[in-house]
């Protein structure tokens, strides 16, 4: 077993005790929002960190994964496992119809392309009002419950289950990321966000596996889109605001982009930086603009970069004076 | 029927002349820094409320003066603080285009932590009193925005054909390397670009701002108009900036007016979309080699 493998299940059994400690329900609270943040930053790193594609649409995934679990659950009364898994769906589905013309566009087109799309489905769940409910949303989406064939099926009433679903969700997240890191997949993804054209020289399929990185992002953000829903009950246009997926490139970004650690890093970043350091909250954006700023002009490769970067050089310090 | 058309023609070429002058802005910081400015909106915005703070004093025309000369000032902060540390080694369009997007954040966040979120209204003695020329409703705002559009877009183009400082800058677009080697001051260029995109984009907000109202988000809004219309007319392209302001502009008031109001801005963005996808050069644009 690797280091790396060892680390990350000491970190999941840490995870999973926290609720065995903490009876408070507002730590829970913001654990579950991390563990949110962590799943949507995971997402958009596969689109933006592996292949390098710059999605500017993101938002709108997690926002149409929320509607879709809001609408079959409200309306059709539909469990929560399948209204998940539907969220997840028709958000792949979306990414399909978006990824599949934009993703043929080059670097800046491609980022305006989604930032149009991402407009647009924000502009549809403002204004198809039989469907979406309109500007104020859509409250009373029911908690998720699981089913039971031989009584009461088991309805999520407390902060503990959501913990649990979400950790489970954070694990699967990362078990597809560090799988696919390591498969000729992901190395093809790093191929293409290296160099294009020499990828696709040297037989790389670019198109497809572009295609592979923004549905599994798209897919994975539309899950975690449903998920909240459900536990916060409610879901408007708000969902799919812009200021959402510039939130996600902050973590993807300030953490590291294309690395694991790093979007985990930046979402408990994004998350508690301005809790710790009292921001007053009309100043939380300002603070983490300026933070996204400041990394891209002194770390671009982000806080995991950074600190291998500093590893890097101590260990070749090392052999240095070795020699 | 008729009439309907020929108001929303005119109504639809007001805010298009608008349309091109963002555009305008955003072309020329691609076209001669490679930068696609993500606070292009915000800059917008911030002319809007620098001349809402001076109009208060000085009354609306001075006011737009003063805002004018504070996009100077943010024009060139924006490049020195900014850009300018992004310069360094290999240039990528990734690192100005995030950057640019924090500082889209940072202003208008500090705008609303400084205005709060409720509109302003700005008021203009050219707004009322609205004038009929043969059945038409015009304001004077309307004719000043179409003229002071007019006269910024014929200056720009004589500055950039003409102009010993245009001619820097179309050799810095056309190569940066071979333009610094003849002894251009390259640094002074790309300032001069920001300078001129950040006054092209505040004057536009300053211009509209009586029409509409003034709240520290406009810029959203008036990034996605400006891209749309830098995409319809092909990025870096500044005929096609003008002619694909004025496409935007048409196009979204007879769809206002003929087909949805509600989904008026969705045209915009769907026409960018297409134009993305069947013709990326734009429509005035040469056709382009695969890039």
């Amino acid at each position: 077993m690797t280091r790396q493998t060892l680390t990350g299940i000491l970190l999941f059994g840490l995870a999973a005790a926290v609720p065995a400690f903490v009876a408070n329900p507002f730590y829970l609270h913001t654990g579950i929002a991390l563990m949110v943040n962590i799943v949507l930053a995971l997402s958009l790193n596969f689109i933006l960190g592996y292949v390098g594609e710059k999605s500017l649409g993101h938002a709108a995934f997690y926002g149409i994964g929320g509607y879709t679990a809001a609408i079959l659950a409200i309306n059709y009364a539909l469990p929560a496992w399948l209204t998940l898994i539907a969220g997840a769906f028709v958000s792949g589905l979306f990414g399909l119809i978006v990824g599949y013309p934009s993703l043929r566009l080059r670097g800046p087109y491609f980022a305006i392309a989604t930032l149009g799309f991402g407009a647009i489905l924000q502009l549809i769940a403002t204004n198809w009002v039989a469907v979406t409910k309109g500007p104020m949303g859509m409250p009373g989406v029911p908690p998720i419950s699981l089913p039971n064939p031989f009584g009461a099926g088991f309805v999520f009433s407390t902060e503990r289950p959501y913990y649990y679903l979400a950790l489970i969700f954070v694990a699967l997240t990362c078990w597809i990321t560090y799988r696919l890191a390591n498969s000729r997949t992901g190395r093809a993804f790093v191929a293409i966000h290296e160099n294009v054209d020499l990828a696709e020289s040297v037989g790389i399929d670019t198109f497809n596996f572009k295609m592979i990185a923004f549905l599994l992002g798209t897919v994975l953000a539309g899950l975690i889109g449903a998920f909240n829903a459900h536990y916060t009950n409610f879901i408007s246009p708000k969902a799919l605001e812009p200021y959402l997926t510039l939130n996600a490139v902050t973590m993807v970004i300030i953490g590291g982009e294309g690395t694991l650690a790093g979007p985990i890093v930046g979402a408990v970043l994004v998350t508690f930086l301005p809790e710790v350091l009292r921001v007053a909250e009309q100043y939380r954006m300002v603070f983490f603009g300026l933070i996204l700023l400041i990394s891209i002009i002194y770390a671009p490769s982000g806080i995991v970069g950074l600190v291998r970067n500093i590893a890097g050089r101590r260990e070749a310090a090392r052999h240095g004076n070795a020699a | 029927m008729i009439w309907l058309f020929a108001q929303q023609m005119v109504n639809g070429l007001v805010m298009g002349s608008v349309y091109a002058l963002l555009a305008l802005g955003l072309t020329i910081s691609f076209g001669i820094a490679r930068v696609i400015n993500f606070a292009h909106g915000e800059l917008y915005m911030l002319g809007a409320f620098f001349t809402y703070v001076a109009a208060a004093r000085f009354g609306y025309l001075p006011g737009v003066g003063i805002s004018v000369l504070g996009m100077v000032a943010i024009g060139l902060l924006l490049d020195r603080l900014v850009l300018k540390p992004l310069r360094k080694g290999k240039m990528s369009l990734w690192a100005p285009f995030l950057a640019t997007l924090a500082v889209s954040v940072i202003l208008q966040n500090l705008a609303m932590a400084v205005f709060g979120p409720d509109p302003y209204l700005l008021s203009s003695p050219f707004a009322y009193n609205p004038v009929i020329i043969a059945g038409l409703v015009v304001t004077k705002q309307d004719i000043l925005i179409a003229g002071v559009s007019l006269a910024a877009t014929l200056l720009l183009t004589l500055f950039i054909k003409k102009g010993r400082y245009g001619l820097a800058m179309r050799a810095v677009a056309r190569d940066r390397q071979t333009a610094a080697l003849m002894g251009i001051g390259i640094e002074k260029v790309y300032m001069l670009t920001f300078a001129l995109s950040a006054v092209l984009a505040g004057l536009a907000g300053a211009l509209v701002a009586p029409k509409a109202m003034v709240d520290p988000f406009i810029g959203r809004m008036a990034l996605l108009k400006g891209l749309s219309v830098v995409i319809l007319g092909g990025l870096g392209n500044i005929p096609g900036a003008i002619a694909g302001g004025l496409v935007l502009g048409v196009s979204e008031a007879l769809g206002a007016g003929f087909i949805s109001a509600a989904y008026k801005d969705a045209i915009g963005y769907a026409l960018m979309i297409l134009v993305l996808l069947f013709r990326p050069e734009g429509i005035l644009g040469k056709k382009m080699r695969r890039a």
